[in-house]
């Protein structure tokens, strides 16, 4: 059986472009092998972060429009701002079908900062309901605590207090660290040590979150922001809520080391999304190969089977998801061996270089309709998108969930029209 | 498995990334299971230097696979955990019920010819306390029905004679097939034979050996791995293409587990067995397809964790979607949490249920019209928690056929 789209790689990108391909009513296939980026990921979506000289990006899609004049071979050049927003607009109201709604800056079309585990501020562009946003301006912030449960490992407050006070910004904030000891209710007698974040949620009962708020309240009670570790809302329970009700504090959820619970949650969101609107998700099947002639993706080979499309859409992902391999003669993508551009500088000597590794720009290179090639031959059928695009990099920019939307979703809407829906 | 050689070394490839953690389904439901990554790889490095250091909890594993299904390194989890169980796990007090719970072979030969006594007295309370108290079996569990007549002596009756064509396979049929639901097996016959395909039985077969390994009766395990291959050469060579299976699980103990557990890599018959979509989507594709009447129903899709970690999920959904009129869903994927024994014991039959939580939910949710699975277990768990019918993909292919 013919299928009119097959998507290989089943992550962000993946399944963005599933959606709108489902949405459009064609009949899509999306082949997975493995974990995706989300999994480890914080579940926020960044869509540009620092400008090139390190700045930090308000307004992000003005700050598209000056990033792709002067680096007119970034993904996002093929897009501009405008059709970005689109994009991100459309995939926000996607997830919020599945009853994850995911929230911008109060002020429309500007990043809000998002807190991370390390405690350092990222401008992002969505992030999780618990997560929250912090205003551009800290100004009505005067003490922050960083709340753990004793003996969890997965978050460490002191750290994440430590790394928020190097902050300019924060320099006269009072930043401090607590951790509460709960005997924790439905724990079946283990401890938080051995618990990941999933667990510590089921294990959390009444009588903890009664401890929590009154020692809130006693210890902390003039606290204009408390973070704790994201495992408060977990498989329908939602504790932030009531703690947030309780207390009357302002209360959010930092992700957490991996597994995260935030980016789980908007992988499930995403594959629930996907098969609401009819499509089928494939795991454990990983594309060994695919065969070319005549500038055309004839089929694809699994290890069981050989399969057909119309259209194939290759978000495969970089190096951890093995989108890219690494070997002495270079970099190469291993399912069709397309035309890589590799930086000259293959990885910069001062490792948090403000430009950025070449390791992490390089990728697959790609034509105006995302159509990749094969020794300088565009191949027809095929579109690229997502972590494996060579011309950016997600870490320094912050922008990797952006543009793994922006572009599976322009991937997708080439497909689309050359089916003729 | 690998419980008949030395240790799997495959946890040295580990990157701590903890992926599999993320995706098992015992450690999302019970705090005090510490996970895969643990209980694996960082376990087996502990239990090298002493076997003390056995975490007890080990035993909640259910063996599901989907930890080395998220594995970006192909570590052999699960296998790492059941070995780890055989090799220093103490013997539990309830020896009998895993004897009985395991020996479905046995069990369904015993209850020849008084299927409907058995069948009236696993649902009285009396029985049913008895288990729980004595055995070791839950009590809320509902206990599949075993059929009037066994699948073998139906096929024998009705259908040996009739089964000649140019082409052939073997079936390896199963106890669940053979015991409990004989329909299973008539349907793949007819839409085999609609394909002009014949089936035959293999001369005998055991158990594949599933139950046995996850209640720690290895060597007989052993023992009917070399039993069915024996039977399943036989069958080549007198003329069958390949073995089919109607059950994910079998199908996977088959092809995928008895080269390691007979030490056979080369030259082995197990490559010939597929399980039945995988081999219907291959004739399909060939051009061998029935001729097929719209199925107008709303079906969703489950599918099995053994059926994930053998990549068949894509054969059984092209399967599906070749039927006319079909309105297929696919269920969210997780694990309806029997896992096979693993549910009956009445130490699991809590975390059993947390598991299937999601999956029921959905189910009751989703208004379907038949609930579609490849397992004959999860079959089991899904009709007992929740309000519906669950059916076979061939079952209904045949219904295609027909209607
Ligand atoms: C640890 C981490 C944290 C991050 N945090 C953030 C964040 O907070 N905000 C943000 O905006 N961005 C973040 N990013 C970046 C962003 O998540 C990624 O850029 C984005 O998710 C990439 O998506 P992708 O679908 O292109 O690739 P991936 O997520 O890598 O997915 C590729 C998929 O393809 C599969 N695959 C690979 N080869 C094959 C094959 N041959 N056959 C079948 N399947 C195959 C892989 O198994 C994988 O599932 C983070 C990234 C990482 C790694
Ligand atoms: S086999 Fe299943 S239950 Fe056991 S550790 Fe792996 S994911 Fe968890
Ligand atoms: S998923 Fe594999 S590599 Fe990652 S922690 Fe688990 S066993 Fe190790």
């Amino acid at each position: 059986m013919k299928h009119d789209c097959l998507v290989i790689g089943g992550g962000l990108a993946g399944l963005t472009a599933g959606i709108r391909c489902a949405e459009a009513g064609l009949k899509v296939t999306v082949l997975s092998s493995g974990e995706s980026a989300l999994t480890f990921s914080s579940g926020a979506i960044d869509v540009l972060g620092m400008d090139t000289s390190g700045m930090p990006v308000r307004h992000p899609f003005q700050g598209i429009g000056r990033l792709i004049v002067e680096q007119p071979d970034h993904p996002y050049a093929l897009l501009g701002g405008n059709s970005v927003y689109r994009a991100l607009d459309w995939f926000q109201g996607q997830v919020a079908e599945t009853g994850l709604k995911l929230v911008t800056a109060k002020i429309l079309e500007e990043n809000h900062w998002r807190l991370t585990a390390a405690g350092a501020l990222r401008p992002a562009w969505l992030s999780q309901p618990t997560a929250g946003t912090l205003d551009w301006d800290f100004d009505e912030i005067r003490r922050v605590v960083f709340v753990n449960f004793t003996g969890f490992l997965d978050f460490m407050p002191e750290l994440a207090s430590a790394g928020l006070k190097t902050n300019k910004a924060f320099e006269h904030v009072c930043v401090s660290s607590l951790n509460i000891t709960l005997p924790l209710e439905n724990g079946s007698g283990a401890t938080a040590d051995t618990m990941r974040s999933t667990q510590l949620a089921r294990a959390i009962g009444e009588s903890d979150i009664e401890l929590i708020s009154s020692t809130l309240l006693e210890k902390v009670g003039d606290a204009d922001l408390v973070a704790m570790p994201a495992c408060l809302n977990v498989a329908g329970r939602n504790w932030l809520e009531e703690l947030r009700r309780r207390t009357g504090l302002n209360i959010i959820e930092v992700a957490t080391l991996p597994p995260s619970v935030h980016g789980i949650g908007l992988l499930r969101a995403l594959r629930s999304r996907f098969a609401a609107l009819g499509g089928f998700y494939v795991p454990a099947v990983p594309v060994k190969q695919g065969v070319v002639s005549n500038g055309r993706v004839e089929s694809v080979q699994t290890p069981d089977d050989i399969l057909e499309a119309n259209h194939y859409i290759l978000t495969t992902g970089s190096y951890f998801s093995k989108g890219m391999t690494s070997k002495q003669q270079g970099v190469s993508e291993p399912v069709f061996g397309l035309d890589m551009q590799a930086s000259e500088e293959f990885c910069d000597s001062r490792f948090l270089a403000r430009e950025g590794h070449g390791f992490n720009r390089t990728g697959v290179v790609f034509n105006k309709h995302l159509q990749p090639s094969i020794n300088g031959q565009s191949i027809e059928n095929l579109h690229v998108a997502g972590a494996l695009l060579a011309g950016y990099d997600p870490i320094i920019e912050g922008s990797g969930g952006g543009v793994a939307i922006s572009t599976a979703w322009k991937a997708a809407g080439e497909v689309i029209e050359k089916m003729g829906l | 498995m690998n419980l008949f050689k030395d240790s799997d070394r495959s946890f040295d490839s580990c990157l701590k990334c903890t992926a599999c953690s993320s995706r098992c389904p015992v450690a999302s439901v019970r705090p005090d299971f510490p996970g895969p990554k643990q209980c694996g790889p960082d376990g087996e490095r502990l239990r090298l230097k002493s076997p003390d250091f056995l975490d007890e909890a080990l035993k909640y594993c259910t063996g599901c696979k989907r930890c080395e299904v998220a594995c970006p390194s192909d570590v052999h989890i699960s296998d790492i955990i059941a070995d780890a169980k055989a090799r220093y796990g103490k013997g539990n007090k309830f020896k009998i019920r895993e004897f009985l719970l395991s020996h479905t072979d046995l069990m369904g030969t015993m209850t020849r010819g008084t299927a409907p006594i058995v069948n009236a007295v696993t649902k009285t309370k009396t029985a049913k306390v008895v288990m729980h108290k004595a055995l070791g079996i839950d009590q809320r569990r509902q206990f599949p029905p075993y059929a009037h007549k066994s699948f073998r002596s139906w096929y024998k009756a009705e259908l040996e004679d009739k089964q000649v064509f140019a082409r052939n396979v073997s079936y390896f049929h199963g106890c669940f097939v053979n015991y409990n639901l004989p329909e299973l097996g008539i349907d793949t016959i007819k839409v085999l034979n609609a394909m002009n395909i014949g089936v035959q039985l293999l001369k005998k077969e055991k158990c594949c050996g599933v139950p046995l390994v996850a209640n720690g009766f290895h060597k007989k395990a052993k023992a009917n791995a070399r039993f069915n291959t024996d039977s399943i050469e036989q069958a080549i060579d007198s003329g069958s293409e390949c073995v089919i299976s109607t059950s994910s699980s079998c199908a996977f103990m088959l092809r995928e587990d008895y080269p390691r557990m007979l030490g056979e890599t080369e030259g082995n018959p197990h490559q010939q067995v597929n399980y039945i979509t995988r081999f219907l989507t291959q004739e399909f594709k060939n051009g061998n397809k029935p001729e097929l009447k719209p199925v107008n129903l709303r079906v969703g899709y489950h599918s099995p964790c053994h059926l994930i970690r053998s990549g068949g999920v894509l054969h059984t959904l092209s399967l599906l979607r070749e039927i006319p009129g079909l309105q297929l869903h696919q269920l969210e994927s997780n694990c309806c949490g029997i896992a096979g024994t693993y549910g009956f014991k009445k130490e699991n039959y809590n975390t059993s249920q947390d598991i299937g939580e999601p999956l029921f939910h959905q189910i009751e949710e989703g208004e379907f019209d038949y609930i579609v699975t490849d397992c004959e277990t999860c079959k089991m768990q899904i009709e007992m928690s929740t309000s519906a019918e669950v059916i076979h993909p061939v079952s209904l292919l045949a219904r295609a056929l027909d209607v």
